[in-house]
């Protein structure tokens, strides 16, 4: 009998099988056992085609044993173990051979790309075993150090390095930088709206969360999707964490360090969103992670949807729980959702009429309970500009390069001073830290014990004030928060009620 | 009067048949109230609707109007019986002034000159604007002011006046104990505390479509000076303005754009010589029957105090009216973030506020 290691993912996590294979006398068969899904099925033929294109030819009954037994395991990922294992049972690999293999067969014995190059790399990481996997997972198994990786193109190439005969390089580390390439939309190519964004380059500096009002066709999309552009790039170890959890759920690896952003259709189920299923897939938000998830629409969404993004908001984490077990993923996203001021849309406007009544409105903004408007900490209304609005307005915008550097600024600001904290950025301060350190100049409490009273701003909402005016003193590079910038950030705190 | 009367005058009332001019009729031939009680037939010199004379029995029989007066009294809402002490003799003006009111509140504001500010419920933010301003302006030089009770110009009209301290009038197309629309249930509340909540129709009244445009003329009736806001051609504000006129009550106008539906009524209503409302001081001034007349009067100036930064955004949004962040720091050439750091200030002296996504104007 023969063994080696191959491996079935989980959510984000790749776990060990054991591959077993006994040859016996007999007709000819191969039987699979141990809960495998029917691509691995199905994989006796390709094992046995691929083996033949080597001129090994199979003989009396093989019994193959995916260990453990109880773990239910899916996918092609196991063909190339399975058959690595008979090549070693019949004798035509060495014994001593060991390693966590991982591929899709062809008939012609290539190797196809599967899904979860990184935690695979992870758990060879863990096990201390050398790894093979097929071409096309080069680039994010490589991603990952202190790895013995290799790469290969066909099974033949493979059985060459294992039997000695032509060894394979070794896979060197690498990351893929950072590269300047222009985001669409630039905030240059955005006409107007210097409120909305200065507001989303508060939001990229400080990670809080942004809600966007505005009538249809103002361009809350286009701010959104621009929104990305002026982000800081993913540092090292936030880009292994997004690119687990798009290799596991195997999406294309992106090859610079733009933070992922990801547009949500109101349709979608909490399950899309959270994450789950069977075999407890991580969701959207866990693909958004370290990037932005974007809402569109989120009155439209279905109630216990926007109530489930509540605690992940909160944690930065989301844990799901089914009956084939639990998984926690990391979900630490800056969230932008958009919506219309009212049902028809032209609340407030200047040419078109609002048809709404005040019951169509306090119904559509029902959907949106205290706790999560308690989350997002900007809300920027978005005017919809008249065509001679538009065309007196000057094109001389900045563009979003010059905006990232000053959000890069702010950021590293941010991290000094919270360091001892535990937290990256203002957005996730808490009451206790903010009462101690927050750091307001004597101008700046005067001015505020000033609003308390006249603005009628509840306890959540001051909060929410005064870490938006701890981003914009840090943007503006001030070690204290004046009065000033509790003014500006006055200017951020919405409602959807006008004064009309 | 004696309760017995009054719950005569409510059975009366309930039969949606006579107006004022019943009370003459009965005096003319002598019938007191108690009569009608002792032989209700007698009634039937003054209809000759079957269906009012059935139902007259039916309410006599049932003893409704006896229960009515009780809730009534039970609720402190006061009967106001035409020609009676506390009736608003202004209401005589009317050809068919009603039979009696449903008085809930205050009884103050009845004797005095009360201005009527009417308009559409679908209005702009103007329409709301003016209609603030004046419940404002009108309240606080001490006139009563008289509107409905909808959403949009009749309901700023009357938060303008509470914030004056004014007293302020809601005149009901429904019973009075009835809210409607139900979300200006605080409103009313208010109206409550310091002004009255009327109206003619029994309470428990549900808001029919008919009896808005009869309410109309209880408006003007109340009213020595109607203005209307803004008014689409076929709306209650332009029946209302229609009445006034008729009864020769003086009738206001605020002039608005000529291509936009919504004013198209009230436009319509200076051309047939209702007096063009061009400015707010002077319209008081006017009212006031101060010796300025025409003329625009003082501007306490809230501008003067402020700082220069803050001050050159303010007036400029007072003489241009709402604008967005572009405009006001391309205009005041500064800076987005320092425009909306001065907005943010004003804001929380309370001088302007956002009147629509991402718009902002001055608040009054």
């Amino acid at each position: 009998m023969s063994c080696i290691y191959g491996l079935t993912l989980r959510g984000i996590d790749a776990l060990p099988v054991e591959v077993e294979v006994c040859l016996t006398g007999g007709l000819f068969s191969i039987s699979i056992v141990g809960l495998a899904d029917t691509a691995i099925k199905e994989s006796r033929e390709r094992v046995r085609i691929s083996l033949g294109t080597l001129g090994i030819k199979l003989k009396g009954h093989i019994s193959v044993n995916l260990a453990p037994a109880d773990l239910p395991k899916e996918g092609a990922l196991l063909d190339l173990p399975i058959a690595v294992g008979i090549a070693k049972e019949v004798g035509f690999i060495p014994e001593g051979v060991n390693g966590i293999f991982m591929g899709e067969l062809a008939l012609d014995g290539r190797l196809r790309k599967v899904r979860g190059g990184v935690p695979a790399a992870f758990l060879a990481r863990q096990l201390g075993l050398p790894l093979f996997v097929p071409w096309g997972n080069v680039a994010d198994v490589s991603m990952v150090q202190e790895v013995e990786a290799y790469g290969c193109s066909n099974i033949g190439e493979l059985f060459c390095h294992l039997r000695g005969e032509k060894t394979l390089q070794k896979l060197d580390f690498t990351l893929p930088q950072a590269k300047e390439i222009a985001v669409e939309p630039d905030f240059a190519d955005i006409k107007g709206q210097a409120a909305a964004k200065r507001g989303l380059e508060i939001a990229a500096a400080g990670h809080h969360n942004v809600f966007l009002v505005g009538a249809p066709g103002s361009g809350k999309t286009m701010l959104a999707k621009a929104l990305r552009g002026i982000l800081p790039p993913l540092s090292d170890d936030e880009l292994i964490e997004a690119m687990r959890i798009r290799s596991a759920r195997g999406l294309p690896l992106e090859t610079d360090r733009f933070r992922p952003f990801r547009s949500v259709h109101h349709t979608s189920s909490a399950v899309a969103i959270c994450g789950g299923g069977i075999d407890l897939k991580p969701g959207e938000l866990s693909l958004a992670h370290r990037g932005v998830l974007f809402l569109d629409e989120i009155t439209e969404f279905r109630r216990d949807v926007i109530e489930a993004l509540r605690q992940p908001l909160e944690d930065g984490c989301i844990t799901v729980s089914r009956a084939s077990g639990s998984a926690t993923y990391p979900a630490s996203v800056l969230l932008i959702a958009a919506c219309n001021p009212c049902p028809c849309g032209y609340l407030g406007d200047t040419v078109k009429e609002c048809t709404c009544s005040p019951g169509d409105i306090d119904r559509y903004f029902k959907k949106l309970s205290g706790p999560i408007l308690d989350r997002i900490d900007l809300h920027l209304q978005i005017p919809r500009l008249t065509p001679e609005e538009l065309l007196e307005l000057d094109s001389d915008a900045e563009n979003s390069s010059a905006i990232r550097y000053r959000v890069m600024r702010a950021r590293s600001i941010q991290l000094e001073r919270w360091r001892h904290f535990g937290i990256k950025c203002n957005a996730e301060l808490t009451e206790r830290i903010m009462k101690k350190y927050l750091g307001l100049s004597k101008d700046g409490r005067a001015f505020l014990k000033s609003i308390g009273a006249s603005l009628r701003l509840t306890g959540r909402g001051l909060s929410r004030v005064l870490k938006v005016a701890r981003t914009i003193a840090d943007l503006a590079g001030d070690k204290a928060v004046k009065d000033s910038h509790l003014a500006e950030a006055l200017a951020y705190r919405g409602g959807f009620s006008f004064e009309r | 009067m004696k309760d017995e009367d009054l719950s005569v005058f409510l059975a009366l009332n309930s039969l949606k048949q006579f107006d004022g001019n019943l009370i003459a009729a009965l005096r003319l031939r002598s019938i007191a109230p108690s009569d009608l009680m002792s032989s209700p037939s007698l009634l039937r010199e003054f209809t000759n609707s079957e269906k009012a004379m059935e139902r007259w029995y039916e309410v006599l029989s049932s003893g409704w109007h006896l229960r009515e007066l009780e809730s009534c009294k039970k609720k402190g809402i006061k009967i106001l019986v035409f020609n009676e002490e506390g009736y608003p003799s202004s209401l005589n003006r009317l050809s068919n002034p009603p039979l009696l009111l449903y008085w809930w509140g205050r009884l103050e504001g009845i004797k005095k000159f009360a201005v009527a500010v009417v308009g559409t419920r679908r209005c702009s933010n103007y329409g709301r604007r003016i209609a603030h301003m004046l419940g404002f302006k009108v309240a606080e030089e001490g006139f009563p002011v008289v509107s409905g009770g909808a959403f949009g110009i009749d309901e700023k009209a009357h938060r303008g006046a509470l914030k004056a301290q004014g007293v302020t009038i809601a005149v009901f197309g429904t019973g009075v104990d009835q809210c409607y629309p139900s979300k200006n249930l605080p409103l009313f509340d208010e109206i409550k505390e310091s002004g009255a909540l009327i109206s003619e129709y029994p309470l428990g009244t549900k808001g029919m479509p008919w009896n808005f445009p009869e309410r109309n003329r209880i408006i003007a009736g109340l009213s020595d000076v109607v203005v209307i806001v803004e008014a689409p051609i076929k709306s209650g504000a332009m029946i209302t303005g229609r009445i006034a006129m008729e009864c020769g009550i003086e009738t206001w106008s605020v002039p608005g754009r000529i291509d936009e539906g919504v004013a198209k009524g009230s436009n319509l209503i200076i051309f047939d010589g209702a007096y063009p409302l061009v400015d707010v001081d002077s319209f008081i001034h006017l009212i006031k029957g101060s010796p300025e007349g025409f003329l625009i009067g003082k501007k306490e100036d809230k501008a003067e105090e402020l700082p220069p930064e803050e001050k050159q955004i303010y007036e400029m949004l007072r003489e241009k009216g709402d604008r967005t962040v572009d405009n006001i720091a391309g205009e005041c050439k500064i800076s987005p973030a320092l425009a909306l750091e001065m907005l943010g200030k004003l804001e929380s002296r309370g001088l302007v506020a956002t009147t629509g996504p991402g718009r902002w104007g001055i608040r009054f």
